[in-house]
């Protein structure tokens, strides 16, 4: 779902880097306010975590393959401002060390995967963890990485809409919305239920530890 | 007799037919493959020449072994611009006076997961402890 160099315009990268720096500083200051003490080791370990797990491939039917990101588990343990500094700056260290996504695109992986996806998982899990926490937490994992991939896809979808040239031939991104909704999304039903699963286990670890300190 | 001169004048510009020649040369071969080994096959690729970044010197899409074979006919950096429907692809330049061989060794990539896995969780560690200090 990293989306590489060369696939945005600087249309879609540039005020991606203006929101994306704005909300940086302003999730700084409420992670700074929000971290516990007792939590910092579990959030460096979930960080390498997360930097490990979104780089293995695993394959999908359909030719194609996939990661999970742990944006649910980020979210539902530490919020979603916590979140999405942890995921700016392992998706930053993947796009230097990997070129695993971009430099220019950077904002635009952060702001979805990190805020959006961190921002949808948290509230999934606030309103549904009075019916059932498994499930809820489950559906935070899921709904989290199925929205940041919605919202990859619409990205790349309007490349052809927003950058051509005068014949029309789109100068990035070449597939428009009717193609890269479905390309995208479809996969990400699988992989969903592992970042599903990945959150629930990774819920349970959390609470052993730390409810077995308390 | 005329007729005969004129058709004779005429025959190769109005013929159709396409002249073929299969000769071996040596062309540029980049192979891509997602990292668990998968080839990116089928996907739709661009190749740019140096002199011209706007109108593709080939299109098509990569073989069933996930590979673009073109043949640079100038020297300089060509662009390879490769990308799949759901958002997998690569913009790679490709500079032929400095071409070699390269490909991704999967011990250099393990051995960079696991200092990216240090860096990442190392740092957050850090950053903890200053932000417990700062209260």
């Amino acid at each position: 779902m990293h989306i590489p160099d060369g696939f945005l315009s600087p249309k879609t990268y540039i005020p991606a880097y203006v929101i994306a720096s704005g909300l940086w500083i302003y999730g700084i200051k409420k992670m700074k306010k929000e971290l516990e003490d007792k939590t910092v080791p579990f959030l460096s370990v979930m960080a390498a975590f997360s930097f490990v797990i979104s780089l293995i491939m695993v394959p999908i039917p359909g030719g194609s393959s996939g990661h999970a990101v742990g944006i649910g588990l980020l979210s539902v343990i530490f919020g979603y401002w916590t979140a999405f500094i942890v995921l700016s700056v392992v998706f930053f260290l993947q796009a230097v060390m990997f070129g695993d996504g971009g430099i220019t695109t950077f904002p635009v992986n952060a702001v979805i995967m990190g805020f959006v996806g961190g921002i949808t998982s948290y509230y999934v899990y606030r309103f549904l963890r009075k019916i059932n926490n498994t499930f809820a937490l489950f559906l935070a994992g899921y709904m989290g990485l199925l929205i940041s991939a919605f919202f990859t896809a619409v990205v790349l979808g309007i490349q052809p809409y927003i950058a051509h040239n005068k014949d029309g031939n789109p100068l990035f991104f070449p597939f428009d919305l009717s193609i890269t909704v479905p390309a995208v999304l479809v996969p990400h039903l699988f992989i969903g239920i592992g970042e599903g699963i990945l959150t629930v286990v990774g819920w349970n670890i959390y609470r052993r530890i730390y409810d077995g300190k308390d | 007799m005329w007729f005969v001169v004129f058709l004779l004048i005429f025959s190769s510009s109005i013929a159709h037919e396409v002249i073929t020649q299969v000769k071996k040369e040596t062309a540029v071969v980049v192979e891509a493959r997602y990292p668990d080994g998968m080839p990116f096959s089928y996907e739709s690729y661009e190749v740019y020449s140096p002199d011209n970044s706007k109108i593709p010197f080939a299109k098509g899409r990569t073989d069933r072994n996930g590979r673009i074979i073109f043949l640079p006919d100038k020297k300089g950096v060509w662009i390879v611009k490769a990308f799949s429907s759901d958002g997998h692809g690569f913009v790679k330049r490709i500079d032929i006076k400095d071409l070699e061989n390269k490909r991704e060794n999967s011990s250099d990539r393990f051995a960079r997961i696991v200092a990216g896995a240090v860096i990442t969780g190392g740092l957050f560690f850090l950053i903890g402890i200053l932000l417990r200090r700062k209260r």
